[in-house]
């Protein structure tokens, strides 16, 4: 039964796809610019746009890791009992959830990364406009990893606890045989959904001249006049990236709510 | 079983639960306590499970003083069930129960799994034994919380309202596999709303109002009380 059950699903997610593409390929055909439709235009810069693809998700996933360790670390300043600790932590936080990425990453660079580097008698090189954009990005993440923590720490109720302590585990033992396991599926759904953020995201860094996919297209695109094929290419290239991701937030979160 | 509780106080907030608060209570395996909410039923009991420790006063459980012994060690000889299941989510049934006997009481997995599936099958509970919590019913799940805290032999099981989060049908199921215990003259102290099951249950009946034992006594209290609250508060209890 279960098997059919999935046969049956995965039928209709590729009948479903499929449509879609003939979908994407009529709006194609039906493009009034299609005569002049040249993706091979494209091909001799293939080389720095997959360059900017790989760029994209490096800075995704070490975004993803040092946002991780600050949402940590803002989790725990929320729960201090030092109360100037907690309110830094929250005004930080409403800082970014009021800003707009774009401009955050923007302030970051000029106000921020700026002067540091001209304190330290650096250049504005590709590589340093990678390193201060990556750490704008995990700073705009930050806030939004530690709800996820805190929504995963409150998800263990407190009875849980209580048994723990009733039947003798040990503080190792409560972490490693029970919470760490719960939080570990708890938090993959929502991480997920914030890797796939931190890639979309990333693309603002353009802005500030980091040689992600978007910046590299946009080269590509000025040189060639192929406007329109390297935002389609573009386009495909980000889904390659977000959609599995998407699927893996899904696929996580129905094995989770089984559980409640 | 054996409880002494001598001059035992409690407070919440500078708000008396329990006020002094004295029993000898001898040779009885089957104890109920009842009473009408906040008389201090559910803290008594965690009092006597070391979940919590008294403000004032001294007490025993068997041979064990618990202003003299560690929990950790006195976890490792009782067994508590709470008023909703606390079965770890991410575990099967099964898992569930080994865990604790292999992590805590450092059985083998095969020592642990057979007393797993002896007491998962004395409980009827062996068609369940690969499913998680969100795939038991309230009252399976509530069953399969005691059989784990039995699997470890405790000397004594805390109960403390374990019907109280189920409908009528699955809490007579819950009911029935407590009665078991009783037939199986296991050692149990148990809070409970139900009357009816308190008097076939249990050998022993303490009634609490307000913070304080009204009265204590054998079963038969409940069909002769002598306290006046007593009388009123099974007089509410049946009014219908």
């Amino acid at each position: 039964m279960t098997k059919i059950k999935k046969t049956n699903e995965i039928f209709s997610f590729s009948a479903a796809l499929f449509i879609f593409g003939l979908l994407v390929i009529l709006i194609i055909m039906m493009y009034p610019g299609r005569e002049n439709f040249q993706l091979d235009l494209l091909f001799p810069w293939s080389n720095i746009i997959v360059k900017g693809w790989i760029i994209t998700i490096i800075v995704s996933i070490i975004s993803l890791v040092i946002s991780i360790i600050l949402g940590f670390l803002l989790y725990l300043l929320s729960k201090s009992k030092i109360l100037v600790f907690k309110y830094l932590g929250t005004i930080f936080g409403e800082v970014v959830f009021g800003s707009p990425l774009v401009v955050f990453l923007i302030v970051i660079y000029y106000f921020i990364g700026t002067p540091i580097n001209q304190y330290l008698g650096l250049s504005s090189t590709p590589i340093n406009r990678l390193i201060i954009g990556t750490i704008a990005l995990s700073l705009y993440m930050a806030p939004y990893m530690k709800n996820v923590f805190q929504g995963a720490m409150e998800s263990i109720d407190d009875m849980q606890y209580q048994a723990m302590t009733v039947f003798g585990f040990t503080t190792y033992q409560k972490y490693r045989y029970i919470i760490i396991p719960q939080l570990l599926k708890i938090l993959i759904p929502p991480l997920a959904g914030n890797l796939t953020f931190i890639v979309k995201g990333s693309s603002l860094l353009n802005f500030i001249g980091v040689p992600e996919l978007y910046n590299q297209i946009t080269t590509a695109q000025s040189n060639t006049y192929a406007v329109v094929e390297g935002y389609l290419v573009m386009f495909v290239m980000y889904l390659i990236i977000t959609i599995p991701l998407i699927r893996i937030t899904t696929y996580f979160e129905k094995k989770v709510s089984a559980w409640s | 079983m054996e409880l002494k509780l001598k001059n035992v106080c409690k407070k919440y907030d500078d708000k008396d639960i329990l006020i002094d608060i004295n029993a000898h209570i001898k040779d009885r395996s089957a104890i109920a306590i009842i009473g009408p909410s906040g008389a201090g039923k559910s803290t008594l009991l965690r009092l006597l499970s070391l979940i919590e420790t008294p403000d004032c006063g001294r007490i025993c459980v068997n041979d064990n003083h618990l202003s003299e012994i560690s929990p950790e060690e006195y976890y490792k000889k009782i067994g508590f069930v709470f008023q909703t299941h606390t079965l770890f989510p991410h575990l099967t049934v099964l898992r569930n129960i080994t865990l604790i006997l292999e992590k805590v009481h450092n059985k083998t997995v095969v020592e642990a799994k057979k007393i797993a599936l002896d007491l998962l099958e004395h409980f009827e509970l062996t068609e369940h034994i690969h499913k998680r919590a969100g795939q038991l019913s309230g009252g399976q799940s509530q069953r399969v919380s005691i059989v784990r805290s039995l699997a470890i032999s405790p000397e004594v099981l805390f109960l403390d309202e374990p019907t109280s989060s189920l409908d009528p049908v699955l809490t007579q199921e819950v009911l029935k596999t407590i009665i078991k215990l009783k037939l199986d003259n296991m050692n149990f102290v148990i809070v409970t709303h139900e009357i009816l099951f308190a008097k076939k249950a249990a050998d022993y009946i303490i009634f609490m109002e307000e913070g304080r034992i009204v009265e204590m006594g054998d079963v038969s209290i409940l069909d002769d009380p002598k306290t006046w609250e007593l009388k009123q508060f099974l007089s509410n209890v049946f009014l219908w």
